[in-house]
């Protein structure tokens, strides 16, 4: 019941503390809004990648056939497939039922035949809404602009091989890609197998994996099963969208995570400065009766009125900021923006948790509260805590983090950049490294404040030297002081790094891309109908010199191969002298097709002798994982076609590939072991379209190629230049929106900061009287007073700047990009944080110049 | 007359790494319900040591404090310290220690609400404490808004306001001027008759000591000397006679 009578009182307290309760509030509602704004954010997006991907792909993760072939599965492969582990579902269709049912009549020419089973997973992938009955069929929007059908009724729909068939239109689905063939006509397989009096049973199979299944290990377990005959789509596009949204939801955390840390010691060193201003109303209530107990829930009344009222404002902000930052957010990661959902379960969660947390929090500070000896009223007397319960506390810390540390780092080293464990490792080292670093920010502070002591000494004055003792005199508070000084810079440096590394291995990749002056790709990818699009448009360009298409072939399997040259462990540490142990059974790998002579006449690889058809071109890092020399003869087995390749040489960097794709070669588009002999280039799927300008006519090439496919809007026509902007520009939307998120975390920061600063000057303030006592002058006061703050800033961003490098870099392994550090940028990172921490030396300079207005006898009084 | 409170043996030592000092020793004191005791000696005697014991603020070494000849064991220790504070014990400080956000009558009514009474009542209480000191009219009146005298009486208040035993005064009129100081006092005693109130009283000033019944000597830790507060009419004279006595107790000290 005490408790309860409590409120009231506690009300009256924080009236009587407005400001601080204003700073209280501030910090935590910047918290809260932070966590709830990121978890709203994720979750907005999750849903919009969802939908989008269901627009885009379906559920579909793979995608098995027999391409441009007349092969079929039968009942057993389904079986096999279905039996798989890490394949949740499958769905069988017969795409391209001419290849079947060859027909080169005109009305059929543009149109595209599927049969589906019905099956859930077949029907999502097309988005077709209800199984399709006998004498239904489902048709695309062109399709049925030709036909001038509506949905419900019926129309005669010419088949391959058959003649027109009268239909009943159940569902007109928008129209998918600008393709030669974009009139789709989705039946039923009982239908067709009906309509032809064959048994197809399906070609491809759509898959759906099981989350988390490894998709790699499944299309090698698939090849190794059934046949290496079948064609595997991997829906790249689908891995890249889930890699982005997987990106997201480690920012995300992160930067949630970060922001709850900072709010957390932001409310943390308000409310023990609350404490420390009211210490000796504290012990006055101690002294006239009050009880530990009651101390204790009366600072935690304060926490639970100050969260309450932070966790509502927190929330209602975040759900503002959230939805504003929605749109921006999605084209940073190529997602549409679909209706803003406010996810009221996650934010009621976030809300309770915020409320939760800030009142956890506060325990600290209310058990310190609740320590307060009555003594301390008549007598200046510290708060005597048990240091030693302390330190034995801190033993599991010390060992714990270090042991961590080391275990991380031997896992990563032993798992290497390739496992997918990876990631998770690098951002774990990184985390617990910037932790460890934080959890010895005392001992770190006590030795560098030695080292600034001579150095304050000989730069400002003697007198000055005062504040590097108080720095270390009063560690705890000194500590609270530096950490929540240092989240600030900490992810401004993380982020800032982190995102420069980024640009610059993006900005290196697409140097690496254009070996010539301008490039054509198609919006929809390698898989679209680039070719015939572009037809032989180009190489009648007035101003084009040469032309090289750039194929792209999923994977091939090198045979007969020595994996003991490949597997270092094999010699080194003896295992071939282990009967178990195995050594790596096959190796895949990508390609890259172009005329390889090309690129040796523009220099961009060095000349081999031979014939180009039979030598392939591949980068130094992944020669050495594999042991290959040059001059190596390989064989390659594709679709059941085996040929041998001569590695015609290593080099430091592939033209065209990009430096997180180690598992690529570069060959000639006319090796015989991906296309059939007497066959030509144009059975390969075009990935891009190099164009190469004759001397001196690169821009009017530009144009030509542009004026040419103008009223194409599916391809881009791009040079370096043009791409290096745009890649600017989408980087500058992720800058703008994680620097909105710093931001937030700055302001935090800065309150922290003013609040942490003024309690350890308020700690001092009698030392600070005294020394004004001893005839000190108000103008050496301020300056030890400034000068303590601005080594606490110093000191504050060595830590930030230092955690924020060792977090970055973490990032950046993570995700397998090079790091970079721009001095320049950082420069100005720094001459930003020096601003930054300049307005927080306002508060203490206000301070300073109070104490020194304020009579001596008033000052001791006063304390 | 009854005795409220037995101080009997009563020791205290500050341990400060290897050294060890020792406040009080052998302290033995008898004070009577209703009595005015005033203690006086030098700085560092152990008086206020002795002040912050009695009122369970400090630990005592060895020795025994009786209430009512009921001896108070533990009582520094939680939750004892605070029933015996909050029941038996009541506080009056040098600097007036209010909270600055509750009003005259609100810090007043700050031990009733502390032991569970319910406001209305604590406040009504705190109300007729804030009558008897002289200060009606002044409940809704913040510590800001009130005279150093008047804030005093206000804490003289609150010391008493749950009834205490025994109130402790740790120089009350320490950072008052001598005219406020007077009023204060003469408040003190006026308290001191309407509840019969046993007061103990720590100060410097012999003019201040004069409204004691009796006067306890305080040297090196250990009671000196003792005499009877009242005698000569004259205040003045009075407290000419504590001084020559604490001056000769200095005086012994020094030899």
């Amino acid at each position: 019941m005490i408790v309860f009578k409590l409120w009231h009182f506690a009300l009256r307290l924080l009236h009587g503390k407005s400001k601080r309760l204003l700073t209280s509030v501030l910090g935590a509602v910047f918290g809260v809004t932070l966590v709830v704004s990121m978890i709203s954010l994720y979750i907005n997006m999750n849903h919009s990648m969802d939908k989008q991907l269901m627009e885009e792909y379906g559920p579909v993760d793979l995608m098995v056939g027999y391409r441009d072939q007349e092969k079929r599965f039968n009942p057993d492969q389904i079986e096999m497939l279905r039996n798989i582990s890490g394949i949740r579902a499958i769905g069988s269709t017969i795409t391209n039922l001419d290849l079947y049912y060859h027909d080169s009549r005109p009305e059929t020419a543009r149109m595209l035949f599927i049969a589906v089973d019905n099956s859930p997973l077949t029907l999502s992938h097309y988005r077709i809404k209800q199984p399709i009955q006998p004498g239904d069929a489902v048709i695309s929007a062109s399709l049925a602009s030709r036909l001038g059908v509506r949905e419900g009724q019926s129309v005669k729909i010419p088949l391959p091989q058959q003649e027109s068939k009268s239909y009943r239109i159940a569902q007109i689905i928008k129209d998918i890609s600008h393709e030669a063939r974009s009139e789709y006509v989705y039946l039923s397989i009982s239908e067709v197998n009906r309509i032809y009096g064959s048994e197809i049973i399906a070609n491809p199979v759509l898959v759906d994996l099981m989350p988390g299944a490894n998709k790699e290990q499944i299309i090698d377990e698939i090849h190794y099963l059934i046949t290496t005959d079948l064609d595997i789509e991997p829906m790249s596009g689908l891995d890249k969208q889930k890699e982005n949204i997987r990106n997201l939801k480690w920012l995300s955390g992160l930067f949630g995570g970060l922001a709850f840390l900072t709010a957390g010691m932001f409310v943390l060193s308000n409310f023990l400065l609350s404490i420390r201003e009211r210490y000796r109303d504290l012990a006055m209530l101690r002294a006239i009766g009050s009880s530990p107990r009651q101390l204790f829930f009366l600072i935690w009344t304060e926490a639970f009125l100050i969260g309450i009222i932070s966790s509502a404002l927190g929330s209602a902000l975040g759900i503002i900021s959230s939805s504003s930052l929605y749109g921006v957010a999605n084209s940073w990661v190529g997602l549409n923006s679909y209706k803003f959902i406010i996810p009221w379960r996650a934010i009621i969660i976030a809300t309770v948790a915020g409320w939760g947390y800030i009142m956890t929090i506060a325990a600290f500070p209310a058990w310190r509260a609740s320590r307060i000896p009555p003594v301390v009223l008549v007598r200046e007397a510290s708060l005597n805590v048990h240091v030693s319960r302390r330190r034995l506390f801190a033993i599991p810390l010390w060992v714990g983090i270090p042991g961590l540390l080391i275990l991380v780092f031997t896992q990563l080293s032993r798992e290497g950049s390739d496992s997918s464990a990876y990631p998770l490792l690098s951002l774990t080292g990184g985390l617990l490294l910037v932790f460890g670093l934080f959890l010895g920010i005392g001992s770190w502070m006590s030795a560098i404040s030695r080292l600034l002591e001579p150095v304050v000494k000989a730069l400002i004055s003697t007198s000055a030297a005062v504040s590097v003792r108080n720095i270390r005199s009063e560690r705890r508070q000194s500590v609270v002081t530096v950490a929540v000084l240092a989240m600030a810079p900490l992810l401004f440096f993380s982020i800032s790094v982190f995102l420069g590394s980024l640009q610059s291995g993006i900005t290196d990749n697409l140097k690496k891309s254009f070996i010539t002056d301008w490039r054509i790709t198609h919006a929809l990818g390698p898989g679209s109908d680039m070719r015939k699009e572009i037809g032989g448009k180009v190489e009648n360009l007035q101003a084009a010199d040469k032309v090289i298409p750039v194929s792209y072939v999923e994977i091939a399997r090198l045979k007969d191969f020595d994996f003991t040259h490949a597997d270092s462990a094999w010699s080194s540490a003896g295992r071939k002298e282990d009967p178990l142990y195995s050594l790596p059974q096959r190796e895949l790998f990508s390609y890259k097709l172009v005329n390889l002579q090309d690129l040796v006449d523009l220099g961009k690889l060095p000349a081999a002798a031979g014939d180009m058809s039979s030598q392939i071109y591949i980068s130094k890092t992944y020669a050495e994982r594999l042991g290959i020399q040059a001059g190596e003869r390989l064989t390659v087995t594709r679709n059941n076609r085996s040929t041998v390749l001569t590695v015609a040489a290593v080099v430091d960097q592939l033209p065209l590939i990009p430096d997180d794709s180690p598992n690529f070669v570069l060959g000639d588009w006319k090796q015989t072991v991906l296309i059939q002999p007497n066959d030509d280039q144009k059975g390969l799927t075009l990935e891009s379209l190099m164009v190469h300008a004759k001397p001196g006519q690169s821009a009017a090439l530009g144009e030509q190629l542009k004026a040419q496919f103008s009223a194409n809007s599916f391809l881009r026509v791009s040079d370096l230049n043009s791409e290096l902007k745009d890649l600017k520009r989408s980087m500058l939307q992720r800058i703008v929106l994680l620097y909105a998120v710093t931001a937030v975390v700055w302001v935090i920061g800065l309150l922290g900061g003013m609040t942490t600063l003024s309690a350890n000057l308020l700690a001092k303030k009698r030392e600070y009287a005294i020394l004004r006592a001893i005839s000190i002058t108000p103008r050496q006061l301020t300056l030890i007073v400034l000068t303590q703050c601005i080594l606490f800033c110093v000191i504050s961003f060595t830590f930030g700047a230092g955690g924020g490098l060792m977090l970055s870099y973490s990032f950046t392994s993570a995700l397998d990009a090079n790091y970079t550090v721009n001095l320049t940028e950082i420069l100005w990172m720094v001459l930003g944080a020096a601003v930054c921490f300049s307005i927080t030396l306002l508060q203490p300079w206000l301070f300073s110049r109070g104490l020194g207005k304020e009579s001596v006898t008033r000052a001791l009084v006063n304390e | 007359m009854e005795a409220l409170l037995e101080v009997q043996g009563l020791c205290k030592t500050f341990k400060q790494g290897e050294m060890t000092f020792h406040a009080l020793k052998n302290v033995n004191l008898k004070v009577n319900k209703g009595e005015f005791v005033v203690v006086m000696g030098p700085s560092g005697s152990g008086k206020s040591t002795f002040l912050h014991v009695l009122g369970g603020l400090e630990p005592l070494t060895s020795g025994k404090i009786m209430i009512e000849r009921q001896e108070i064991k533990d009582f520094h220790e939680e939750p004892h310290a605070t029933r015996y504070r909050r029941e038996k014990i009541g506080f009056v400080f040098q600097f007036f220690n209010l909270l600055a956000s509750l009003t005259a009558v609100e810090n007043i009514s700050l031990p009733l609400v502390l032991a569970g009474r319910s406001e209305v009542e604590a406040n009504r209480e705190a109300a007729c404490l804030l009558e008897l000191v002289g200060l009606r009219g002044f409940e809704r009146r913040r510590p800001a808004e009130l005279s150093g005298g008047q804030q005093q009486r206000v804490a003289l208040a609150r010391g008493l306001v749950h009834r205490p035993q025994l109130l402790l005064a740790d120089e009350p009129t320490g950072s008052l001027d001598s005219k406020t100081s007077e009023d204060v006092l003469r408040v003190i005693v006026q308290m001191k008759k309407t509840l019969n109130q046993s007061i103990i009283m720590v100060t410097h000033d012999p003019m201040v000591a004069t409204y004691g019944d009796r006067i306890v000597f305080f040297r090196d830790g250990s009671i000196v000397g003792e005499m009877d507060g009242s005698g000569s009419e004259d205040r003045r004279d009075r407290s000419l006679v504590i001084y020559d006595r604490l001056h000769s107790l200095n005086e012994d000290k020094t030899a």
